[in-house]
């Protein structure tokens, strides 16, 4: 399935899928299709008449009309209206359930954190990180501890257990860290009394950022290109 | 085959649904041979003007079908990107262009049939069947090799650039190929080189002589070699792209 890309128009949606469908060596039932799709009320609608999120649905059917063992998508949800997106992951796990396996790439990582098993993040064409969406928010320091400090001492904190990531601005310290417990007692048992303490774990967009902006930074200091 | 089959089918489902097809194809020549036809009473090409005229508005519908209707939607296609999603599909490559081409076979038939009924019943023009058959035939073939240059264009402009340069070659093959009239002169001679001219000049010379002029079949043949290779060399330039 693509992100975006044209559609035979002056066809009806069931015209359409049912020609794809005929392609296909191992087609499913065109209403099955249609169905899980969600485009089955307007199937009988011209294709080129259709709204984004539509047409979306409809190229969402093409890629998933015959029984296939990989279906990869191109952002698929890119023109999706919020409640398409959820109809379309809620088939894409009926998908998954019948054993299928399913490969796309997304710029919304929420969708990346609840849809998928197993998570690649890949920057400037370089393979950054792989794993499950826990293990990824895990290697970038799963967990922002940030406090207030008046007397601030920037070798000891960055000498702390755990530490993935120190911020300081002002009294104001930023830490991301892989194990956020041993971090905090760390700051505590050297006799610190931090005020406003907060820890927050990480979204995976955050881990996202995170990862990149390391292996960036990396790449400035050794002049690697790529 | 059956996948190429398939989306012939439904391509014939869409022109049916686009009535702008048939004003170009059937309309326009029909239009044209009921003011003419019997306003002129010289002759052309050694025939009646009645025949050498059904001759060429039967050329004229066919083949202005077969490339206005075919580039302008094979840009717009490749534009939109129907062609790159149909490659997603197990269809083989040339299953889109092979379609394309048998469509515009397939369409250019009625009007054709209509042309020569209005040239027998309208225009009086009566022949032996055979030589009905060789003219419709002749002018058929014809029409094809324009598919094939709609191919060719299609593929590498951009819809945009399509509609002008399908203009001035359906003016340029209509005009000089002697459709609307015959041509004299220089520009007649330069005229015998088009093959539009060759079918016309099949078609009148089966009218007049009764036989079927090899050279000029020799002629349409080369002109389908050339548009091929222009329609493979488009399809080529393009392929990454898609």
């Amino acid at each position: 399935m693509l992100q975006s890309g044209g559609l035979m128009p002056e066809v009806t949606v069931r015209e359409l899928v049912t020609l794809v469908t005929g392609f296909h060596p191992k087609p499913e039932p065109v209403e099955t299709t249609l169905k899980r799709a969600g485009i089955a009320q307007f199937a009988d609608q011209r294709v080129d008449r259709l709204s984004g999120g539509q047409t979306q649905r409809v190229r969402f059917a093409l890629a998933i009309c015959g029984k296939s063992e990989l279906i990869v998508l191109d952002e698929p949800t890119a023109a999706m209206d919020v409640e398409t997106r959820r109809l379309f992951w809620d088939s894409m796990r009926e998908e998954v359930a019948e054993g299928r396996t399913l490969l796309f790439a997304t710029h919304y990582l929420e969708e990346a954190d609840q849809a998928a098993d197993r998570i690649l993040v890949i920057n400037r064409g370089r393979l950054l990180a792989d794993g499950t969406p826990a293990e990824i928010k895990a290697r970038a320091g799963a967990r922002r501890l940030s406090f207030r400090l008046d007397k601030v001492d920037e070798q000891f904190l960055l000498g702390l257990p755990a530490l993935v990531n120190l911020e300081v601005r002002h009294d104001f310290v930023q830490i991301q860290s892989s194990d956020s417990d041993a971090t905090l007692y760390a700051v505590l048992d050297a006799g610190y009394r931090p005020s406003e303490i907060e820890v927050t774990s990480l979204g995976l967009e955050q881990a996202f950022l995170a990862i990149t902006a390391e292996d960036d930074r990396s790449d400035g200091d050794t002049g690697e290109t790529i | 085959m059956t996948g190429t089959l398939a989306l012939t089918r439904v391509e014939l489902k869409r022109l049916e649904r686009n009535r702008r097809y048939f004003i170009f194809t059937v309309a326009l020549p029909v239009v044209f041979y009921l003011l003419v036809a019997k306003q002129v009473k010289t002759t052309a090409y050694g025939i009646p003007f009645g025949a050498y005229y059904m001759v060429s508005m039967a050329m004229f519908g066919a083949f202005s079908g077969a490339l206005n209707g075919n580039a302008q939607r094979i840009s717009q296609e490749k534009k939109e990107g129907w062609i790159r999603q149909l490659r997603l599909t197990t269809l083989p490559a040339n299953a889109y262009v092979i379609s394309k081409v048998l469509v515009s076979m397939a369409t250019t038939i009625p009007s054709i049939v209509i042309v020569l009924l209005l040239g027998r019943f309208y225009g009086h023009v009566h022949l032996p069947l055979w030589q009905w058959f060789a003219i419709a035939a002749t002018v058929w073939f014809a029409a094809t090799i324009f598919a094939a240059l709609a191919v060719a264009v299609g593929y590498r402009y951009q819809p945009d650039q399509v509609q002008p340069i399908s203009l001035v070659l359906y003016f340029f093959f209509a005009i000089l190929g002697g459709l609307w009239f015959p041509l004299t002169g220089f520009l007649g001679k330069i005229g015998e080189l088009t093959p539009t001219y060759d079918a016309v000049k099949i078609g009148s010379d089966v009218i007049s002589d009764a036989s079927v002029p090899v050279g000029l079949a020799i002629g349409l043949i080369v002109w389908l070699g050339i548009f091929v290779v222009l329609a493979t060399a488009s399809v080529r330039a393009t392929a990454e792209t898609v």
